[in-house]
């Protein structure tokens, strides 16, 4: 079965008459905390012909979206006041909104032309009675789902100033048929599919920065061995099946090398290889364990795991393998590195004096330790999203093993999905909004 | 057929009072009878009798997988009987057959049947390539440790000596870790506590081209249960056999 990308189209046009006008930040999403602002979101206004499945998938998306990136706080509609109001600025009154505490408004209508869905969105500040977004959006009806995203991804740009992840994929690895095999999702939880079917153990897989590549290791042929999965055509290639352990690997930020772990000569150390899994250069030489080799994103440096002091600690490098340094010191097991998209922290998962793992943040040269999850089960496999705004991670707080969302101070945690087989190993990609069809 | 539909009735019943737990024993007795059955050459003279055991130990096995401790332990308990019925029509079937002992995985020719009797299987290894054997037992570990304890030395002179007795046998050594901690770091452990155990065989005399590992990590727990008990049975290495 192959796998394959399609991208979705959707035409993005601003209306005529309204000025697009953002000077203002609404939610500081550098802040430490971030207080959600209030937000109105209206049922589209559906035309003749509409599906109103599609209208509710569309509202439902959008205001799931708004919430659970952690900067709105998505009124109730049985809150709504509004008897009858435009869609313009002037045609209703912005005190429908105001007194129930909405300080934004999101106003759609939906209708349906040809196979098309057509969407426009207006997004309004209330409170200053300003017009801050006015969009059309069109798109085959099939894809309603990916209309949403967009328009979330928009809305949250334009109180934020940074594009939501509305349509980001995440792969992981599933034991939802038994064996553990690697799935994608989007970030909702929806647009489940299965990308490996060879019924052994696949572990760890990791996006290529332009999210057309997937690194796994896989037992398929009985060893541990380092694979590649092109999206773009469905095809998996054998990028290093020597001899012992090729695991946990990822991409350098330009795509052009990976890091690898390999075991053939006795003890694994890390590797620089080509993407056709030619050796560039061995990093690590110390004869004891060295995993998880994580980039910084200058591509200068990396993180990593290695138990050359006793326990599991996280060591940056040069990518030369110069330059050795130790980065975390309390507790006597810390793995699972990641070097966040902005550089300036490194996310990993530690095990804490109460017993249980926990995720915890800290800045490359090992100060500033944040611990982000407390009481919660044991927490585990933290990755950074794209943006560097979130953390996603494996935690056993509500069951077995799930996985979870945090915005990066630890705020805001939730399940993404509940299913009742373990998930883990989740990778977040930065490409946004395209299917992975199966054909 | 009466006895084992007799047999399968009163399973059952036994199953409704019970609770859930992996019945980890009871699939692995199933396995054992299974393999018992197939040495008694159950696949040519009782080869119904058989697939339905098979059939049975199998879906023990996944119902193991998806947590469905009850339907399991049915499974498993169904498979043994089944398998311990096609045993005894393979057995009385082939017994007259000159030189027949069925499909052995009798350690050492040898020893011709008395082989299979020593060889007591008690299940397959993790991904069923080979043959666990009773004679080659586990060693256990400390959390994040790959260094040989007294009673994990103790066991693998046990091991070496049945090894230098079956020159034949060629091993291969499973690391395997508890599900604490992160997926990699296991891989590796995984591997270091196969290798440590590869490397004291060689101490005593076993050549290493007799012995392969490989590395589990943490994703082939023989005891899916997460407390501190489980953690220590699956901290292990397990000795499997690949080739004769």
């Amino acid at each position: 079965m192959k796998k394959r990308i399609i991208a979705v189209a959707i035409m993005v046009m601003t209306l005529l008459g309204v000025h697009n006008a953002c000077a203002r930040m609404y939610i500081d999403i550098n802040a430490p905390t971030i207080t959600r602002l209030p937000i109105a979101v209206t049922t589209p206004a559906a035309g003749p012909g509409s599906n109103l499945n599609d209208v509710q998938l569309l509202y439902n998306t959008i205001s799931s979206a708004l919430d659970t990136s952690g900067y709105f706080a998505v009124l109730n509609p049985a809150m709504f006041i509004e008897k009858k109001g435009g869609l313009l600025l002037g045609q209703f009154n912005l005190s429908d909104w105001t007194d129930i505490g909405a300080e934004g408004l999101v106003k759609m209508t939906y209708d349906v032309k040809g196979g098309d869905a057509v969407v426009k969105v207006y997004l309004y500040d209330v409170i200053q009675g300003k017009s801050l977004l006015a969009k059309q959006y069109s798109g085959n009806v099939k894809d309603v789902r990916y209309i949403a995203n967009s328009i979330s991804n928009d809305i949250i740009n334009a109180f934020t100033g940074h594009p939501g992840l509305a349509g980001s994929k995440i792969a992981f690895v599933s034991k939802r048929t038994g064996t553990e095999e690697i799935d994608a999702m989007d970030i909702d939880g929806s647009n489940r599919v299965q990308l490996t079917y060879n019924k052994t153990i696949n572990l760890s897989p990791v996006w290529s920065p332009d999210g057309n590549k997937l690194l796994f290791t896989s037992y398929m042929h009985k060893n541990p061995d380092l694979y590649m999965l092109n999206l773009l055509n469905g095809n998996v290639t054998a990028i290093s099946n020597r001899h012992g352990l090729n695991i946990g690997p990822n991409f350098s930020p330009d795509g052009k090398e990976l890091a690898v772990s390999l075991s053939f000569k006795g003890s694994p150390e890390i590797y620089l290889l080509d993407l056709h899994g030619r050796i560039l250069k061995q990093l690590t030489n110390t004869s004891g364990i060295n995993v998880s080799p994580s980039f910084s994103p200058d591509g200068k440096q990396m993180a990593f795991v290695s138990n050359r002091a006793g326990g599991p600690q996280i060591y940056t490098m040069n990518t030369d393998g110069s330059n050795v340094q130790r980065v975390t010191f309390q507790g006597d097991y810390n793995a699972s590195c990641n070097w966040s998209p902005n550089g300036k922290r490194i996310v990993f998962s530690g095990l804490s004096k109460d017993g249980t793992f926990d995720i915890y943040t800290v800045a490359p040269d090992g100060s500033g330790l944040v611990r982000l999850t407390e009481n919660q089960g044991d927490n585990t496999s933290p990755k950074w999203s794209p943006d560097g705004y979130y953390i996603i991670f494996v935690s056993t707080r509500d069951a077995h093993q799930q996985l979870y969302v945090m915005n990066a101070n630890g705020s805001n945690q939730h399940r993404i999905v509940s299913t009742d087989y373990d998930m883990s190993a989740p990778c977040w990609s930065g490409r946004i909004n395209y299917k992975i069809t199966i054909k | 057929m009466n006895k084992f539909l007799i047999g399968t009735v009163s399973v059952i019943m036994i199953m409704l009072m019970g609770c859930a737990k992996p019945p980890l024993k009871d699939i692995a007795d199933a396995k054992a009878a299974l393999e018992s059955a197939r040495i008694a050459g159950a696949k040519t003279y009782a080869p119904q009798e058989y697939s339905s055991a098979e059939g049975h130990v199998n879906k023990a096995q996944s119902d193991l997988g998806t947590r469905q401790y009850n339907d399991a332990k049915i499974e498993a308990l169904t498979g043994k009987q089944l398998a311990d019925i096609a045993r005894q029509i393979a057995l009385d079937k082939g017994k007259n057959v000159p030189g027949n002992a069925g499909e052995q995985i009798s350690p050492s020719s040898s020893t011709g049947t008395a082989g299979i009797e020593e060889s007591s299987i008690v299940g397959k290894g993790s991904l069923g390539e080979g043959v666990l054997i009773k004679q080659l037992k586990m060693i256990l570990f400390l959390f994040d440790d790959y260094s040989l304890s007294n009673d994990a030395q103790q066991i693998l002179i046990e091991n070496a000596q049945w090894l230098s007795s079956h020159p034949d046998i060629n091993i291969q050594i499973e690391g395997h870790c508890d599900e604490r901690g992160s997926e990699e770091y296991n891989l590796a452990l995984g591997e270091k506590r196969a290798i440590a155990a590869r490397d004291y065989l060689r101490q005593l005399g076993i050549k290493t081209d007799r012995m392969s590992v490989i590395s589990y990590g943490k994703e082939r727990p023989l005891n899916p249960e997460h407390n501190e008990k489980a953690w220590a049975e699956n901290r292990r290495d397990e000795f499997v056999i690949i080739t004769r």
